[in-house]
């Protein structure tokens, strides 16, 4: 007699935006898993037709509360490509200070509250604040400093607002930039700590053949520029990528899910990519920590995201504190442009992994056209390709341990999937 | 000696929803030394602002059939959680207060002021019941804050 089994997670916990998961299981053969994306279709890109070019990047920030400046950032950077702009010197520099705070927030909020709860045994930050607060004071602490960087560079914390086609449209004084600097030297400390405490967590044994994929450069940790590298070895500008990655529709999710033209496969984003792909390019601190924690090169189990993002943030508050100390305000807030016809793509590396942006706009300086491909989308497969290994081992377990288990390799991933809709309910069906 | 004072105004940009930052506008064109004014999209903000608070202030639009009511609590209060803040976001007012309380550092007073409003939809002004309350609102917290 064969036995059907069905496990639902009708609203997954501690994740960006709202999904669910539904696993069915047929005689211990997993007959189908989906991660239901339900929130409703965002239409930025139907937006963003025939609005002044300038507007694109106040308008993509409102994509997301968490990480704006990867939207801007992806925006400014493929307008600029349709312009013939090169944004360089101390206004790309300012750029990636301005995502180094994006980073330390987002990942000091997803590792510290939403995902070390997981390997703890809490529902919940709450209850881990009762036995850990000092840990969780550290983890707000840290994303305060993101916040005040975002504030100081970007205008305001959450949206922020300075980030122009061509640079900025207002530059910080010296003294808004170096009275920040006693707080990010404690904060590299304090990175370097928290990477240490949960590089100490047990970790699942679980590793997949990923197809990595990141920006790399050869001088730096890429951010904002460079091409995009695969762990196969292609390596591509961001102007092919629409060639070699295809977004696709699926019933149930309401964002759209990629996967590699040549080889019709899933691929990785995020953390684990980026240090895999890129971890020669770490600053010395990050990288001494990498080789100290032991993180394997390549490292393939997904659950180990959250050490891969823990250096992410020791390498964040490195760089942003090179960037404090020697930063001397000079010149022009933006380069100057001229309005003209063209079309033009960029990918930069939001902390949930590569986030690429292609624009049209016409000699009046409207857009024409606009192609936006978040990381989570592009992850949502590749999440379900995880969940299908991850079961067989998990089938013996009662409905509520899987539903947990699965909702923990989820949060790995940092899924945010108001940017995709642009998560998460859990339901298993075992059948008999 | 008195200590220092933070009002939070919560908020978004919809119709009466955005009550809570047009109060924390008319509170901080009174330029009282003593208190910093404060706007935020979502609870967990305030978070990040609490270091130094002896006195906690928030305003929140409250879901209620009667637009333009106005309610004061003290946290901790049981009628905080029957009342639905309408927050879209990820953590709660609740929560952030717990949270805060929970980590030692929520101040010694926290006061949550609520304005009723229907839900808003996108892209709506305030209405003219919302808008006819803030005032009386801003009145009441002034004299609470004076005799705090």
């Amino acid at each position: 007699m064969s036995e059907e089994r069905t496990v639902r997670v009708e609203a997954l916990t501690r994740v960006e935006g709202e999904g669910a998961l539904h696993i069915r299981v047929n005689d211990g053969v997993i007959e189908d898993v989906q991660l239901n994306i339900y929130e409703p279709p965002r239409l930025f890109e139907a937006m963003l037709r025939g609005r002044a070019l300038e507007d694109v990047p106040d308008i993509t920030a409102r994509i997301c509360g968490i990480c704006p400046v990867a939207y801007q950032m992806s925006s400014v950077h493929a307008l600029e490509a349709a312009l013939g702009v090169q944004v360089t010197g101390d206004l790309r520099v300012l750029r990636r200070l301005l995502y180094c705070g994006e980073w330390i927030e987002s990942h000091a909020l997803h590792v510290h509250m939403l995902h070390v709860p997981d390997f703890l045994g809490f529902e919940s930050a709450l209850a881990l604040a009762k036995d850990h607060p000092d840990e969780v004071n550290r983890g707000l602490r840290l994303k305060k400093h993101g916040n005040q960087l975002l504030e100081v560079l970007g205008g305001r914390a959450v949206h922020p607002i300075n980030v122009a086609v061509g640079g900025f449209y207002h530059l910080p004084r010296r003294e808004e930039l170096t009275r920040l600097i006693p707080d990010f030297e404690w904060g590299l400390q304090a990175a370097i700590d928290a990477a240490r405490w949960v590089a100490g967590f047990d970790f699942p044994r679980f590793e997949e053949a990923y197809d990595f994929v990141a920006v790399s450069h050869p001088d730096e940790y890429a951010m904002c520029e460079g091409p995009i590298r695969t762990s196969d070895g292609m390596a591509i500008s961001a102007d092919q990528f629409e060639k070699h990655f295809r977004e696709q529709q699926v019933p149930h999710s309401t964002a759209l899910q990629a996967v590699r033209i040549d080889t019709g496969q899933t691929y990785l984003l995020g953390p684990l990519s980026r240090i895999n792909l890129n971890r020669e390019q770490l600053l010395p601190a990050a990288r001494r920590l990498a080789d100290e924690l032991n993180l394997e090169q390549p490292c393939r189990n997904i659950f180990k995201s959250i050490i891969a993002r823990s250096i992410e943030i020791v390498q964040a508050y490195e760089e942003a504190l090179s960037i404090l100390r020697d930063y001397r305000p000079a010149g022009e807030p933006r380069i100057k442009y001229e309005h003209r016809q063209g079309e033009g793509a960029a990918a930069t590396e939001a902390p949930r992994g590569l986030l690429y942006h292609r624009y049209g706009v016409n000699a009046q300086g409207f857009v024409t056209k606009a192609n936006i491909v978040p990381p989570t989308s592009q992850n949502q497969s590749q999440i379900e390709s995880d969940l299908r290994d991850y079961l067989p081992a998990l089938l013996n377990w009662s409905d509520d341990e899987v539903a947990r288990a699965c909702e923990r390799l989820v949060r790995s991933y940092d899924p945010c999937i108001s940017c995709a809709t642009h998560f998460l309910k859990v339901n298993l069906d075992r059948v008999s | 000696m008195r200590g220092c004072r933070l009002f939070v105004g919560i908020g978004s940009p919809h119709g009466d929803d955005r009550v809570g930052w047009e109060i924390a506008l008319r509170l901080s064109e009174r330029k009282s030394s003593l208190l910093v004014v404060r706007s935020a999209c979502t609870p967990a903000e305030l978070l990040d602002w609490l270091e130094g608070i002896d006195i906690l202030d928030i305003c929140d639009a409250v879901a209620s059939n009667e637009p333009g009511s106005l309610y004061c609590w003290s946290w901790p209060a049981a009628e905080i959680e029957q009342a639905a803040f309408r927050g879209t976001h990820d953590m709660t007012l609740q929560a952030a207060l717990m949270l805060a309380d929970e980590l030692g550092r929520l101040p010694r007073c926290t006061r949550i002021w609520g304005v009723g409003i229907k839900p808003p939809l996108s892209g709506d002004a305030l209405s003219p019941e919302v808008a006819a309350a803030i005032p009386t609102m801003v009145d009441r917290m002034c004299e609470a804050l004076h005799h705090a």
